[in-house]
């Protein structure tokens, strides 16, 4: 098949495409001074996802998840693009972030006097390149979608103009994003040199053929471990995770809230995605190196949280410490043993970033909600006696934390089962015990705002008054929070649809 | 009567129950008086009528069941049904009484005895304020339901509910003026006394515990008479084990060595609780187990020889501390120690029976002499000190006239009740080994050394009391005067039933418990008669010559004891303090005790608290580091590159971008971790 | 009507507190007088609604009754899965009465921040009431952690001086402890289908059914670290010496009504735990492990005694005498015989009436004098002769005096200590080579006794013998009507165990049997017998004959 481009591929595209003309027409139409267009930039961004959310699902409606499963039709442009249920799965995800995000932005910017249309343009145009990531099937891809996000959430993240504190972060970010870009490119190209193609299935292929003692094989992995530290750098795993920090704390909360869900799992999708269709007959030898990884970002995100007194930080080490939990299902996924145990590996990863994004953007929701004026609300003080000024939002922030920490009868606690289940499974058992400890520990942290809210008289006089958006988003959220805690049967088996096929050699 | 066997203990626990619960508030005292005698008069009636049943029954059988002792058992419910034993027994453990001879004579004594000290407490304690009247019953009341359980009880657990109830009781009634002090020189006050007692007898419980426990293993069952039936074929390490735990039990009870240190104290409580928990009743309860299970006791020698031998050194240590007390009560609490030995060794030697009758004549006088003191304490208003009475026999002719016949009877002066009963005991340790009748008689004579050193330093010679004293005294009401004659005469007549057999006279009581005994009862008569005549007499010399003696030190010549004290001044020292027993307690068991609890709190706050605290500030301190890392060190290489780079561009210098290169170092070396983790992973 | 009852009974009981506490969202803050009232109400109808249990719980047939199973996650095999055997009835009852007694005991103790606080307490029931009907491992464990949310919140918001220290402390420990049970759940629950070649299940009976009597060596091995992680779950929660330090801080801070549910239910989750899931689960491995729980079991005994004997706060010396009881439970749970069972599951229930009444007993004395310092007291007992009595009542049943609850527990358990095998005891050399086998354990446990009494009897002489020479105490009200109906009931609950605890034994016969028999059939050598035919399903009395090896008496068996 020498045929790169076919007409019939485009459909593959279309909820991408759809997005991208959505995107351009908000950048125009909030470029020409149309008067309150600011007021209307949030909607027309929320129809654009809507109308793509729909376009995604018409087109699982049109082929039916059986055909996703088994991805021959949905191949398209040669191998480069994949439509199957695995990334469905996140482009839903993705969309869902990017709406949560929107609704709980433009307050935010009001006090931040920096409304406008561009913002929103820039998160759809970020969403674009993670659902490009989502099916990206060979490295071009990836590199391209991946730079699409990225360079979208660079300015996103500088986008407080006035803000020194946002700028440095704009900048750390965008010099260690092409930093680590540039590791990543490098190790892409070792793999093509030594494996010939960039398609991720051909690697995994070859890889079969090249023999571990041929003298490429050191190379090929190197070219591995490049990538890994590419992508390590993407969801913000020990020691790739400096920027996070700084990051999150400059970055416009809301941005924060959507760097943290959406392209922490845009980067999941990858590390899936190659790991699982490149990498996964060396497996055996990749998983020790992730384990380090993971073990570190658990131990040092929740560790250094302890002590962060402002909470966009804390909630910076505490993605970092979810990213070394996620990375255990990866584990799991390449530990050779039975298809069973590496497809529990996936979908472990998977509900688990599902349940991340809505739980991780509800508690941003009510950092940002705390923001008004006066008072910039992302201290843990500024939680004091939150319970007495609103008991329902602290009532809410309270089930967050609890859930971030895996308290059962919350959807965080489901996500953890299935991860510390894959550890498990695949007989990390020592893995699974440092993760567990782990938890107990970030409970410490994440007590302290709750203890804040419901134990501390409160500082701020101000009335807490949510916007409508940022209602919506925490009512979406906390509802997502408890009954998908109490009756996790829907999103479980959604996940369990949408686990990525692995190759018939993977077992 | 037999059918009401169960109301016997229920009566007074109904009294309890009444006193208790509305004695302070509603009732007046004489309501109360009512209530709580009435209640003990009826057990007693039914006492009796349950005997008398009893007895016939028994007269009534014909062949060979006739030798069998008469028995009466009445099983109530099941109490704890502990399931069954690894061989598929039944386990149930039933709340039963059961009446027999021996039962019987421990039931009249105490319902009897019991009767008459509360009648005289309704004297005695007028002067109480309503409520502690009230409280003073319903604790009197409680414990005769429970002495009556102990009694009764079928099977050991029911006699150990009886047990520990007595315990409770009286702890509750020693620390009956819980706010006073009881011994200024030590500092004790009454409740410490009650503690005491509690405590101690909770050692002696444990060994009952657990020689129960080992005899339930052994027989799998709790029932005394399944027990008894089964002991012959235990081994002979399980018996003697048993016997010796259960012993220790006994010896909390009855205030043996070494656990006899509470009794002392115990005259804290109100005389007329002396007199019928620490004299008549509870401290008998330890003979009375040990003659219950005087089956199991004969089939273990050793034990048989270590009751003896505790009893006699007991009998004798303790009459020698009685020789130098000045408190009225003092005296007679260590003579009741020495008494009770006295039953012990008659348990130790097999005079089981004997033991048994002791304990009945001892309950007669030594309830009498105590009544007496009380009534002494009451003329004297409150006054204990022997050293500051004196001359009060014609004041108080009633008490007086009951106490010379009390003390008769204790020093063993015949025809009266204790010459029979103590004669019996020395026979029979005669019989074991002539070195046990040697402690035995030697204590008889010391007995009646101090009890006359007693009784004239209180009566006789010339008053020692100040007016304010004299002023109030006077004789006591009828309500405390009539129980005393009662004892009094009992006191001369109790003996009688027990005439030894070489007297001619047929020894009624040993018969009417042999059935009980026959199996036990081993020592047979060795010697000839004549012998035991012969020790008779030699016993009551000895006896008389302890009076005379008494007299002589303390009537005729009171400059002699002085004399007497120089010439042994160790000795006496060492007497007047109770040979420091108290103390070496203190020393080695309690001291060390409260050093322990002290360490194990210590270890508790700083060692295993300390621990989890200290992973508690690893974590932080490991916190602190990583953060300082990210942020401090990290910072600091930032300024550092960011002087270095200064010069070069002035974008970098507005931007102190330095730190982005220290972070892309730090992901350089993060890269040089993975590879070289690889080629380790590799390496194997 | 009784069908429909039976059918649904302990949903309704488990969940009416739940909704109760929802009903009271709605009510107006400022109502302080009404939320106690309807809080109590809705206590004390879950209670009468628990009452009837007793009665329709059909001990001859003995087994989990009142069940009721809905599918609830197919695709990882949780169901919805409640019931209750013997056992669980007790302590189900036990979490009722105790929960509306702490609740009518916070009446006047508990003053700001009311309607939370009694939101709180409700949640907290029903937590409790399912971590014990839970008969699915997944429901038990989110029962098991959630409850331990409200509990962090009363010790947190309403507790003492240091109460955010003891909140965090009780909070974490605990929960390090059950996410390490998490990963033995995790491990039996995928461990199972490779047994049964069958789907996978979270299914307690099922676990027991086909993992209790499997005896192939590789689970045989792995189930030594499954007990090790429930270990650290259940004895943190007991909880036994070491893990035993949170306890006196929780306690101290807790107010009167935590602290009572504290003592009274929530450690017995820790032993129940250990009975319900550890024994019958991992009858072999907790063979191999016995020596270590016997000797853990004693330890805590006697050094909960020694450490109490000397604790200046009065709270704090209750709380140090929970961990002598716990001891004394885990002693009878882990003789591992129908005895030592029975005493110490009703053990637990002693322990959570007498203790429970001796914190509303510390709680009463601290609304009044706002000090729980033994020294500042001292002849109480003349200006509160009701409150002096009941508390005599229960100092007596705490320290096992027969005719009371506590001897009926010690006493079982003592016999049951006594039949422990006989090689975790000793050989005398003396008294004819007599082997005290349990004996050894026994004479420890017996220590435990004595040292109890010299405890609790020091802290009531104290307290309320002596002159009454503190001013401040000179004013003292005795109990008024409300705080003598929090104590009366649980008084005579320790009559009626201590005088006719028949129904009890025969509630608990059952299962205790079943369990005895199951954990017996595993011996230490490592092979597990095969049970009885009628092991699979409920094993009868007779099944529970013991290896022969296991001789009761002291004397090996000739």
């Amino acid at each position: 098949m020498n045929v790169i481009f076919e007409s019939a591929h485009l459909r593959l595209i279309a909820p991408e495409m759809v997005l991208t003309l959505s995107a351009f027409l908000l950048l125009g139409w909030s470029a020409m001074g149309v008067a309150g267009r600011n007021l209307w930039a949030p909607f027309l961004s929320l129809l654009a996802c809507l109308v793509t959310l729909a376009s995604v699902l018409a087109f699982v409606w049109h082929l039916g998840w059986e055909e996703l499963r088994a991805p021959e039709l949905t191949i398209g442009f040669n191998g480069m693009f994949i439509v199957d249920a695995f990334s469905i799965f996140f482009k839903v995800v993705f969309l869902l972030s990017a709406m949560l995000t929107i609704l709980v932005s433009s307050r935010y910017l009001d006090i931040e006097r920096a409304n406008a249309g561009e913002y929103y343009a820039l998160i759809l145009f970020a969403v674009v390149g993670m659902m490009f990531l989502a099916s990206a099937g060979d490295f071009i891809t990836l590199f391209v979608a991946l730079e699409t996000m990225a360079l979208s959430f660079y300015v996103l993240v500088g986008f407080l103009k006035t803000n020194r504190k946002s700028n440095e972060a704009a900048l750390k970010y965008f010099l260690l994003g092409s930093f680590s870009t540039g590791i990543l490119l490098y190790g892409i190209s070792l793999v093509y040199g030594t494996t010939g193609t960039t398609i991720f299935g051909l690697i995994g292929m070859s890889r079969g053929r090249m023999a571990m003692a041929s003298p490429e094989a050191p190379i090929f992995v190197l070219g591995v471990i490049l990538v890994t530290v590419g992508l390590g750098f993407k969801i913000a795993a020990v020691p790739f995770h400096m920027w996070a920090p700084d990051t999150y704390e400059g970055a416009p909360t809301p941005v924060t809230a959507f760097l943290s869900t959406g392209s922490k799992a845009a980067g999941f999708v990858v590390v899936a995605r190659v790991f699982s269709m490149s990498f996964l007959q060396i497996g055996d030898q990749w998983a020790g190196l992730l384990a380090i990884l993971a073990v570190a970002s658990m131990t040092l995100g929740n560790v250094a949280a302890i002590l962060q007194d402002n909470i966009k930080r804390m909630l910076a080490y505490s993605s970092i410490a979810h990213a070394g939990y996620v990375l255990l299902g990866i584990i799991a996924m390449g530990l050779p043993g039975t298809v069973e145990t590496r497809e529990y590996g996936l979908k472990a990863v998977l509900l688990y970033l599902l349940i991340y994004t809505f739980v991780n953007i509800g508690a941003f929701a009510l950092v940002i909600a705390l923001r008004h004026e006066q008072v910039a609300g992302d201290r843990i003080a500024d939680f004091a006696g939150l319970a007495r000024r609103a008991p329902g939002s602290a009532f809410a922030m309270m089930v967050f934390m609890l859930s971030l920490s895996g308290i059962p009868a919350t959807a965080g606690f489901i996500g953890k089962w299935y991860l510390f289940g894959a550890a498990v499974k695949a007989h990390y058992t020592w893995l699974a015990v440092v993760a567990v400890i782990n938890s107990a520990v970030s409970l410490y942290y994440y007590i302290r705002v709750v203890v804040n809210m419901y134990m501390k008289a409160p500082t701020d006089g101000a009335r807490f008054s949510p916007s409508w958006g940022q209602r919506v988003a925490v009512a979406t959220c906390i509802a997502f929070t408890l009954v998908f805690g109490l009756y996790p049967q829907p999103i479980i088996a959604f996940a369990e649809k949408s686990v990525l096929v692995l190759a018939p050699w993977a077992s | 009567m037999l059918r009401l066997l169960w109301l016997i203990p229920l009566l007074p626990l109904a009294g309890f129950l009444v006193s208790g619960l509305l004695g302070a508030r509603f009732l007046t005292r004489r309501l109360v008086a009512l209530v709580a005698c009435g209640a003990v008069l009826l057990s007693f009636a039914l006492s009796v009528g349950a005997v008398l049943e009893l007895h016939n029954l028994a007269a009534a059988r014909t062949g060979e069941e006739a030798s069998a002792p008469a028995r009466f058992v009445q099983t109530l419910f099941e109490w704890i049904p502990i399931g069954s034993g690894p061989d598929g027994a039944d386990w149930t453990v039933r709340w039963g009484y059961a009446l027999d001879p021996l039962s019987a004579v421990m039931l009249l004594v105490v319902t009897g005895v019991g009767f008459l000290i509360h009648v005289y407490s309704v004297g005695y304690m007028e002067h109480e304020a309503r409520a502690a009247y009230a409280r003073f019953f319903c604790y009197l009341n409680l414990f005769m339901a429970m002495m009556l359980t102990l009694v009764l009880g079928a099977s050991l657990p029911v006699v150990f509910v009886g047990w520990e109830g007595v315990g409770l009781c009286s702890y509750l009634l020693i620390g009956f003026y819980y706010d006073r002090m009881f011994d200024e020189k030590t500092k004790m006050t009454c409740a410490d006394a009650g503690r005491k007692a509690f405590l101690v007898n909770r050692v002696g419980d444990v060994g009952f515990i657990l020689g129960m426990l080992l005899l339930f293993g052994a027989t799998g069952t709790l029932d005394i008479q399944g027990i008894l039936g089964k002991v012959g074929g235990l081994g002979p390490g399980v018996c003697t084990a048993a016997a010796l735990l259960l012993f220790v039990g006994a010896c909390g009870k009855s205030a043996q060595i070494p656990l006899y240190v509470w009794l002392p104290d115990a005259m804290a409580g109100p005389t007329p609780v002396s007199a019928l928990i620490h004299a008549a009743t509870m401290v008998t309860a330890g003979v009375y187990v040990t003659c219950r299970m005087a089956a199991l006791y004969v089939q273990a020698p050793v034990a048989m020889l270590t009751v003896a031998v505790v009893g006699a050194l007991t009998a004798l240590f303790a009459a020698s501390i009685g020789l130098a007390q000045t408190d009225i009560k003092k005296v007679l609490a260590y003579s009741t120690v020495s008494q009770l030995g006295y039953m012990m060794l008659a348990a130790g030697v097999g005079a089981f029976s004997a033991a048994v009758f002791h304990l009945m004549t001892h309950a007669f006088f030594k309830a009498l002499l105590f009544l007496g003191a009380g009534s002494v304490i009451h003329a004297m208003s409150g006054e204990q000190d022997i050293r500051k009475m004196g001359g009060l026999d014609r004041r108080i002719p009633w008490t007086h006239a009951t106490f010379v016949i009390a003390t008769l009877a204790i020093a063993g002066i015949p025809p009266l009740a204790g010459f029979f009963s103590k004669d019996e005991i020395l026979w029979a340790a005669f019989n074991r080994s002539p070195l046990l009748w040697l402690v035995g008689a030697g204590t008889a004579g010391l007995t009646a050394f101090y009890m006359w050193r007693l009784y004239t330093l209180v009566f006789r010679g010339e008053e020692r009391f100040d007016d304010e004293v004299r002023h109030h005294l006077h004789e006591s009401p009828r309500t405390m005067i009539v129980p005393l004659a009662v004892l009094a005469v009992l006191s001369i007549a109790g003996g009688w039933v027990g005439m030894p057999e070489v007297t001619g006279f047929r020894n009624l009581f040993e018969g009417y418990l042999a059935p009980v005994f026959e199996a036990s009862e081993g020592a047979a008569a060795l010697h000839p008669p004549g012998l035991e005549l012969g020790l008779m007499v030699v016993s009551v010399v000895i006896a008389g010559f302890g009076l005379f003696l008494g007299w002589v030190f303390y009537e005729r010549r009171p400059e002699a004891q002085a004399r007497l004290a120089d010439s042994a001044r160790v000795l006496h020292r060492l007497i007047l303090n109770k040979y420091y027993v108290d103390e070496l307690y203190g020393r080695f068991i309690l001291d060390p005790y409260y050093a322990l609890c002290r360490a194990a709190a210590w270890f508790d706050q700083w060692i295993v608290d300390g621990v989890v605290n200290a992973a508690g500030y690893v974590t932080l301190a490991s916190s602190y580091t990583s953060v300082g890392f990210d942020t401090y060190v990290v910072d600091g290489l930032v300024n550092l590159a960011g002087y270095i780079v200064r010069g070069f561009s002035w974008v970098f210098r507005k931007l102190q971008t330095g730190i982005v290169q220290t972070y892309a170092t730090a992901m350089i070396f993060g890269i040089f971790v993975l590879v070289s983790a690889y080629l380790l992973a590799k390496g194997h | 009507m009784s069908n429909w009852y039976a059918g649904n009974a302990l949903n309704l009981v488990t969940f009416l507190p739940l909704f109760g506490a929802l009903a009271l969202l709605f009510v107006n803050k400022e109502k302080k007088g009404l939320i106690p009232r309807a809080a109590t109400g809705i206590a004390l109808a879950d209670f009468l609604l628990s009452v009837p249990l007793f009665f329709l719980y059909d001990a001859d047939r003995g087994g989990f009754q009142f069940e009721f199973r809905r599918h609830w996650i197919p695709s990882i095999g949780v169901d919805y899965y409640v019931g209750i055997d013997g056992i669980s009835l007790l302590l189900l009852l036990l979490t009722t009465f105790l929960g509306f007694i702490s609740i009518l005991s916070s009446w006047t103790a508990i003053s700001e921040r009311v309607k939370e606080y009694y939101v709180f307490m409700l949640v907290l029931q029903t937590g409790m009431l399912g971590v014990f009907i839970s008969l699915d491992f997944f429901l038990f464990y989110i029962f098991w952690e959630a409850m331990l949310v409200p509990m962090y919140f009363l010790i947190g918001i309403w507790g003492g001086p240091r109460k955010l220290y003891a909140a965090i402390k009780f909070f974490l420990y605990t929960l390090l402890g059950s996410v390490l049970m998490l990963l033995g759940i995790l491990a039996i629950y995928f461990y199972y289908p490779k047994v049964t070649g069958g789907t996978s299940t979270f299914d307690i009976t099922e676990f027991i059914r086909v993992l209790g009597p499997y005896n192939n060596p590789e689970w045989l091995d792995m189930s030594k670290w499954v007990f090790l992680a429930f270990f650290i779950g259940f004895a943190i929660k007991v909880p036994m010496f070491p893990f035993h330090t949170w306890l006196p801080d929780a306690h101290v801070e807790a107010p009167t009504a935590g602290s009572v549910i504290l003592a009274g239910v929530l450690l017995k989750m820790g032993t129940y735990g250990f009975v319900r899931f550890s024994l019958p689960m991992l009858p072999w491995a907790t063979h191999y492990f016995l020596p270590y729980m016997l000797g853990l079991s004693v330890i805590g005994i006697l050094y909960g005694a020694l450490v109490a004997m000397v604790q200046k706060d009065w709270k704090k010396l209750v709380a140090y005498s929970s961990v002598s009881h716990l001891g004394f439970c885990m002693l009878g749970v882990f003789a591992l015989n129908q005895q030592g069972l029975y005493g110490g599951i009703l053990q637990m229930i002693n322990h959570g009436l007498s203790t429970g009444a001796l914190f509303l007993i510390v709680g009463l004395i601290y609304e009044r004098r706002h000090t729980r310092m033994i020294a500042e007291f001292g002849g109480l007992s003349g200006r509160m002769p009701i409150y002096a009595t009941l508390f005599m009542i229960i100092t007596m049943s705490s320290i096992g005096l027969p005719a009371l609850n506590g001897f009926i527990g010690e006493f079982t358990i003592l016999v049951g200590a006594f039949r422990i095998p006989p090689q975790y005891g000793f050989t005398l050399p003396w008294l004819g080579g007599l082997h005290i086998g349990g004996m050894f354990w026994a004479v420890c446990g017996a220590l435990g006794i004595v040292l109890g009494a010299a405890y609790m009897l020091w802290l009531y002489q104290r307290t309320m013998f002596g002159k009454l020479d503190n001013p401040e105490n000179a004013g003292l009200k005795d109990l008024d009507l409300r705080e003598i109906m929090t104590l009366a009931p649980i008084v005579l609950c320790c009559f009626w165990i201590g005088l006719y605890p028949k129904p009890f034994f025969r509630i608990l016969e059952k299962p205790v049997t079943e369990i005895a028999a199951r954990v017996q059939a595993a011996d230490a050598a490592g092979t597990v017998a095969t049970l009885p035919a009628a092991a699979g399903e409920r094993v009868s009395a007779a099944a529970t004959a013991p290896p022969a090896e296991r001789s009761p008496t002291g004397v090996p068996a000739r």
